[in-house]
């Protein structure tokens, strides 16, 4: 269906608690190999593969156990989850991402109480948990490295936000006119 | 030129020239129709020119180009567009049309038609050229097997894929309407239009005896005299092509030039796995933090079967 589409890139997303039902500890291989069954057939179709890594579906029984992303041991974690994906798919993905969109997951879910789990924390409080984002995507990526091709590509996937204003003249935006130039 | 759809119903010259050639620039120059000729010339309000290569001059694929300065005016509708050898409508390449008094407003617009509906598509891009009134600019289209790409000074502007039905060889056409009813919010003239000023040019007046005018210079790929030589010459004042396209051509308002993306732009598509995969206890998968917040009642819908994406890999599911 992909492959109909037209277009040469698939971007998915890797459940952590496929291939790590608690978290941590050994793999799931049955989970695992769904994974690899995917970069098997979209390799086979010609479509470059970009995996992420987590997009923000944590492991609940990492939630209870060690608390969430204000536990710098989510983030250690994360770098053995992160590890053992690398072991298994990072010879045919060059791509990937390693966390989808930290400022929404962080603010919704440590700083506005929207998005699991749900928590209106203080500022240092947030700011301790927007760390251990970061601190994960460091390990992680020192694990795919270990793992993977050269040249393997590995970052954040964000979503920024750049406006344009609707009516650009000098007249409703004073800035505009220097835009204009 | 016998036999042209442009050469109008007169069986002998009328003796109009809207031409004027000076310094190697051809001008088209539109004035006020004759009064002795206006029932000749189905009462239209002003004559002005046309120059083609039908039937004498044709490319399927190469580079179209037109060196212009363009007219002025209110109800001026100066174009420089390619129309199939067969005579067929569409397809119709509109390498440059502009309007009136935003003469800086230019379009470039390819038509063709729908094989299975029978509809007309088009496909326009607008762009700003600052001084098109005042000096001249490049606008020209190579025509390659699966590209077409519209060109403003020699640099790419935008591209479309060539449509279905683009078979046969394209020839040319320049002309300057002066439209007797409003197309695209411009125009029209009537009987009644004298000395109408132009918006942002207030020395500018349309007035019987100094017409609009659109200044050529052909491009180096059809010599200006060559094409001259082989051109026919109609004194019209409304082109019968603003009728046709009337009805298919969405509103100018709508067109808009796309962001242009790069040549090795990767497009691609994405998922994520919660949203997507359902199947939330299979094959030893533990619960991660969305799992059960979304079983909560009232917090969201039902993420335990999401798109059924896992199951429908292994073929269970339809």
């Amino acid at each position: 269906m992909i492959k109909a589409l037209g277009v040469k890139a698939y971007h998915f997303s890797i459940a952590w608690t496929r291939v790590l039902p608690d978290g941590t500890g050994r793999p799931n291989l049955s989970g695992l190999d769904f994974y690899n069954r995917l970069v098997e057939v979209l390799v086979a179709n010609g479509i470059e593969p970009y995996a992420t890594l987590y997009h923000w579906d944590l492991p609940q029984a990492l939630q209870d156990r060690v608390g969430d992303w204000q536990s710098s041991d989510t983030s250690k974690a994360f770098a053995n989850y992160a590890a053992c994906v690398a072991e298994r798919l990072a010879d045919r993905v060059s791509n990937v991402f390693i966390v989808n969109e930290v400022g929404r997951f962080v603010n919704l879910g440590y700083g506005w109480g929207i998005d699991v789990p749900g928590l209106k924390l203080p500022t240092a409080q947030l700011n301790q948990a927007r760390h251990h984002v970061p601190f994960a995507h460091g390990l992680a990526l020192q694990a795919i490295r270990a793992s993977g091709r050269a040249g393997t590509r590995v970052g954040p996937a964000e979503n920024i936000a750049a406006y344009v204003p609707a009516i650009a003249t000098p007249e409703k935006h004073p800035c505009c006119g220097d835009c204009d130039a | 030129m016998a036999g042209s759809p442009f050469a109008g119903r007169a069986t002998a010259s009328l003796g109009l020239d809207p031409f004027r050639v000076k310094n190697g620039v051809l001008s088209i120059v539109a004035t006020r129709t004759p009064s002795e000729l206006k029932a000749e010339l189905f009462n239209n309000e002003y004559i002005s020119g046309l120059l083609t290569t039908q039937g004498t001059s044709s490319q399927k694929h190469g580079y179209f180009e037109i060196r212009a300065k363009l007219p002025l005016g209110h109800a001026v509708w100066p174009t420089f567009w390619m129309l199939a050898d067969d005579g067929g409508w569409p397809p119709e390449v509109d390498v440059l049309e502009a309007g009136g008094e935003r003469p800086g407003d230019l379009v470039m617009t390819t038509h063709w038609r729908i094989p299975a509906s029978g509809k007309i598509q088009s496909c326009g891009f607008d762009f700003g050229v600052s001084d098109a009134s005042d000096g001249f600019h490049n606008c020209g289209v190579p025509s390659e097997p699966d590209r077409l790409v519209y060109f403003i000074d020699r640099r790419p502007v935008s591209d479309i894929k060539v449509p279905i039905g683009f078979d046969d060889p394209m020839y040319m056409i320049v002309n300057l309407a002066i439209l007797s009813k409003c197309f695209l919010g411009v125009g029209p003239v009537d009987a009644e239009t004298r000395d109408r000023r132009v918006r942002d040019r207030p020395d500018f007046r349309l007035s019987d005896r100094y017409g609009p005018r659109a200044e050529v210079m052909m491009s180096a790929t059809v010599s200006r005299r060559s094409f001259a030589r082989l051109a026919s010459l109609a004194a019209f004042g409304l082109t019968t092509r603003a009728d046709a396209a009337e009805v298919e051509t969405p509103p100018l308002a709508q067109r808009h030039a796309p962001a242009r993306f790069p040549m090795d732009f990767l497009w691609g598509t994405a998922t994520s796995s919660y949203q997507i995969e359902g199947a939330v206890d299979e094959d030893g998968r533990g619960k991660s933090i969305w799992d059960i917040f979304s079983d909560t009642p009232g917090k969201i819908g039902d993420g335990d079967r999401a798109n059924e994406y896992y199951r429908r890999d292994k073929g269970e599911s339809g």
